[in-house]
């Protein structure tokens, strides 16, 4: 048996027998507030996360921004706290806003021994924030500063119109952090006002890991939910999104080799086609690899990723000095992987990866409760987070070929750089 | 505390290792060292169905002599492409992709380190993969052409954000002509000397296993993987001490206050301050107090965070340090808006300054943020990943009892030993200065009056 059958062998008999960890997470709801814990016994961290569901098609479309500045706002100092940035340092204590297409939130990770003194701190600056003035104009100013007006470069560029181009009927084609003017307009009175209607408990999601006594946290969180308001009902999410047939976006820029993003359709966690397209797409970007970077020289690192939104996407970047070459190359290896059936030993190394990173993500407290409150909003359940790992492993070369075909197709490209090293053609052809 | 035992010692630990429970079993992890002076860490994972090997160097930019800069990143690459056993990049993919494997090398100061993470029932197969992957390149001519392009452009990409603008300005006058012992990227032509020899006599110099820590990590039997390694790696041969018959020459001292004003299109001021800090072989109680420093500067409700940011004209501003056996930097990095730039940058300087009140610091400080930096430790152990790669770097800095002992020696950093570090290293110490600014602001910032004489 000669060595590389060996190892084929090898790496399928390990898949079969691939250990799947137990589920040590419930989710139960407490006074209207919906709640997801995960127990890591003997583990030294905790990580919470309060999370506000709607995200960017949640509220007015000129406030863009108004939550997470409101958020890191409150997060400045609550009317009992005058120092909440000192009981930071003291519990040793690490709280972040997130503001993502779908939802924004409060983060806090501490170690244990600051059980349930952290979490008061939390439920203070939830229930009562200081939204001081001083506060507010020098978060918004760090925001502004950070996150919109923060030079970036040409890949970034092509990636931010891609997307615009590609959501251009979709309220994501706007930025989490809103942007400069709607930021710059905002008033504390719309931050008081949006935080007495819209930080309620039916938006609410509560996300804890950690070695907490299931009833104790029960205890702490029934206090936290009593005091949330409760708001009108949540409309549930439109069922579908048409980007449009292909479409090309060209911005020009004097560079050494021109970036490149193009997005498409992708199915986002807990569908039924998530395991494959993820195996898809592992297989994709090595293929690019292999052409691009090894035989031709044409891409330093050509990406194929899946996006995280409920409205999904996936994406190839790649930056050539050759372009018209290299996205010859990108559109043949398409091809190839929506023609050829895949061999079962190729697919199984691809699986193996996936179910790699997959691990990676979930590593650490604070890796579980981004993947659960991730599942849990943008996917289909965070029960499925458990399914996802034998999901994978039972991926087939037929399912791979169907979620190319079905996905990735009506692409829509972002080019910075010389318009005429473009071709325009090629890139609307699929 | 890990345990250490030489390779004789190898099959009594084995047996000792079957037992139920141990003294190592109560340990974190356990350490060896093989016969040929590959030490050898096994850090059991609780809950990952993955295995995670890291093998380390203890070389780095710090070995590249003038012409050479980029070299050793260069080196790094050409691990992933064409091998003995697999005579082409394709061949070499192909095996990785059989085994499901990831890997991915990283080449930084002082250490170069090469990652492969795969399915846990795969580890015989993972360690044989690992193995032939750094002592088996071929390094041949047109490879080395071909990944010296795919540098290049990645060079391209990396010097097209204005952040790793204002780093390399800022690098170039903290570390001068030595600076291509610290960046891996400073200088596009010497890329082109990079020849097959003398590639190949970094890897026959360094890549050898007296060199090098293997972390083998994640859902593991501690009796198989010490017999797999053994058998694999033990054939390994030792190789010459290369700092022995090579020693690193020093760095050069930076002995005056040197700025720049970088103008570009950003709306906020960007303001990097950064000085030569402690390096480990020279001073290593100061490589913990400077750590201690940049946690008690870092503080949210501390003097420098209040004074600064809270209630001053600073955005954001952020101490960090940055550990090496000669020489880490210090630094600052902050954001202002445009039109606070030169009081900003006033500012922070005189409040350096202040730092040797003795007084600037309260024993509430002192334990917020030593307890802050046993948090930090403790949430790299709870991510395995992260856990590997902080043991990889600290064997490269001060070998293993230096990981061992790194929690303690933070705990025992006193307020003289923090007074000492600020004022050996950034007290009246030379300084460069890098600022970011738009043409407007550019026209008019002045750093050097406000400098530190």
């Amino acid at each position: 048996m000669n060595l590389r059958l060996y190892g084929s062998l090898l790496i399928v008999l390990a898949l079969g027998c691939q250990k799947t960890p137990r589920s040590d997470t419930t989710g139960f709801i407490i006074d209207g507030l919906e709640v997801v814990f995960k127990r890591t016994p003997g583990r030294p961290l905790v990580a919470a996360g309060f999370y506000l569901r709607g995200g960017l098609s949640y509220g007015n479309p000129e406030q863009a921004g108004l939550e997470p500045l409101l958020l890191a706002t409150m997060m400045e100092g609550t009317l009992r706290l005058d120092e909440v940035h000192s009981r930071l340092d003291a519990l040793s204590a690490t709280l972040e806003v997130v503001a993502e297409y779908d939802y924004s939130g409060l983060t806090i990770s501490f170690p244990i021994e600051h059980w349930p003194a952290a979490w008061e701190l939390l439920s203070d600056i939830l229930l009562h924030p200081r939204l001081d003035p001083v506060d507010l104009e020098r978060v918004r100013d760090r925001i502004i500063s950070s996150r919109i007006t923060a030079p970036t470069g040409p890949e970034q560029d092509a990636a931010r119109n891609a997307n615009q181009l590609y959501y251009s009927r979709h309220h994501y084609s706007r930025r989490p952090w809103g942007s400069l003017e709607s930021l710059s307009r905002l008033k504390r009175r719309d931050l008081v006002q949006y935080y007495r209607g819209d930080v309620t408990k039916n938006r609410a999601l509560l996300v804890v890991v950690g070695d907490l006594d299931l009833e104790e946290l029960t205890s702490h969180t029934r206090r936290l939910a009593k005091q949330l308001p409760l708001g009108p009902d949540m409309l549930p999410p439109a069922l579908t999104f048409d980007p449009g047939k292909s479409a090309l976006k060209v911005s020009r820029r004097s560079l050494s080799r021109e970036h490149i993003t193009g997005l498409f359709g992708a199915p986002r966690p807990g569908h039924p086609d998530f395991p494959a397209f993820t195996v898809a797409l592992i297989m994709l970007e090595d293929l690019l690899y292999d052409e691009l970077h090894t035989s031709r020289q044409l891409a330093y690192h050509p990406m194929a990723r899946a996006g995280d939104r409920f409205f999904n996407y996936g994406l190839i970047s790649l930056s050539s000095a050759r372009p018209r070459e290299a996205l010859q190359v990108v559109f043949e290896v398409l091809e190839r992987l929506t023609v050829n059936l895949l061999p079962v030993t190729v697919l199984q190394g691809r699986i193996a990866v996936a179910l790699t990173r997959h691990h990676r993500r979930l590593a650490g407290a604070a890796g579980a409760r981004d993947q659960l409150a991730h599942w849990k909003i943008v996917g289909e359940s965070w029960e499925q987070l458990d399914q996802f790992a034998p999901e994978l492993q039972t991926v087939r070369p037929e399912q791979v070929q169907l979620v190319m075909r079905k996905y990735v197709r009506n692409i829509h490209f972002a080019v910075v750089g010389n318009p005429r090293k473009v071709p325009r053609k090629l890139l609307t052809s699929r | 505390m890990a345990v250490m035992v030489r390779g004789w010692m190898l099959p009594l630990i084995a047996i000792l290792w079957c037992w139920p429970l141990t003294a190592a079993e109560e340990d974190r992890y356990q350490s060896t060292i093989l016969e040929n002076g590959l030490e050898l860490v096994l850090l059991p994972g609780r809950d990952t169905p993955v295995v995670i090997l890291e093998l380390v160097f203890r070389y780095g930019a710090n070995v590249q002599v003038p012409g050479q800069n980029g070299w050793t990143q260069l080196h790094a690459q050409m691990f992933f492409r064409s091998q003995e056993e697999s005579p082409s990049q394709f061949s070499y993919r192909e095996r990785a992709r059989e085994l499901g494997i990831e890997y991915s090398s990283l080449s930084r100061e002082e250490w170069t380190a090469v990652l492969i993470s795969l399915a846990d029932d795969s580890l015989e197969a993972g360690l044989e993969f690992l193995l032939r992957t750094v002592r088996q390149p071929l390094l041949e001519k047109d490879e080395i052409a071909q990944e010296r392009a795919m540098l290049l452009e990645r060079m391209d990409q990396l010097e097209s954000t204005t952040e790793s603008q204002l780093r390399r300005a800022a690098g170039h006058l903290l570390w001068g002509s030595s600076y291509r012992r610290q960046g891996r990227f400073s200088n596009r032509e010497s890329l082109d000397g990079a020849t097959v020899e003398q590639l190949r006599l970094l890897q026959m110099r360094y890549i050898i296993p007296n060199n090098a820590l293997l972390i083998v990590a994640g859902d593991i039997d501690r009796e198989e993987a010490v017999a797999q390694v053994e058998e694999i790696f033990g054939a390994w041969e030792r190789g010459y001490d290369p700092f022995r018959t090579h020693p690193l020459p020093g760095h050069i001292h930076l002995m005056e206050n040197r700025d720049t004003v970088l103008v570009k299109p950003v709306a906020s001021a960007e303001i990097f301050l950064t000085w030569q800090g402690p390096g480990y072989l020279e001073d290593p109680k100061g490589v913990s107090a400077a750590s201690v420093c940049a946690a008690l500067l870092n503080l949210r409700a501390g003097r420098f965070q209040s004074r600064l940011v809270t209630n001053g004209p600073l955005l954001q501003a952020t101490a960090s340090y940055h550990p090496q056996r000669s020489i880490g930097p210090f630094t600052i990095r902050a954001t202002a808006l445009m039109e606070n730039a030169q009081q900003a940058v006033a500012l922070l300087q005189a409040e350096i300054e202040l730092l040797a009140d003795p007084s600037y610091f309260s024993r509430r400080d002192y334990e917020h943020a030593g307890a802050g930096l046993q948090v930090q430790v403790a949430s790299w152990k709870d991510d395995i990943w992260i856990e590997v790669g902080q043991m990889a770097a600290g064997w490269a800095l001060a070998g293993l009892d230096y990981v061992d002992s790194y929690p303690d020696s933070l705990q025992a950093v006193t307020p003289a030993d923090v007074r000492k570090c600020l004022s050996n290293y950034l007290i009246g110490q030379p300084l460069v200065t890098a600022v970011m600014v738009d043409e407007g602001t550019g026209k008019s910032i002045i750093l050097r009056e406000v400098l530190v004489p």
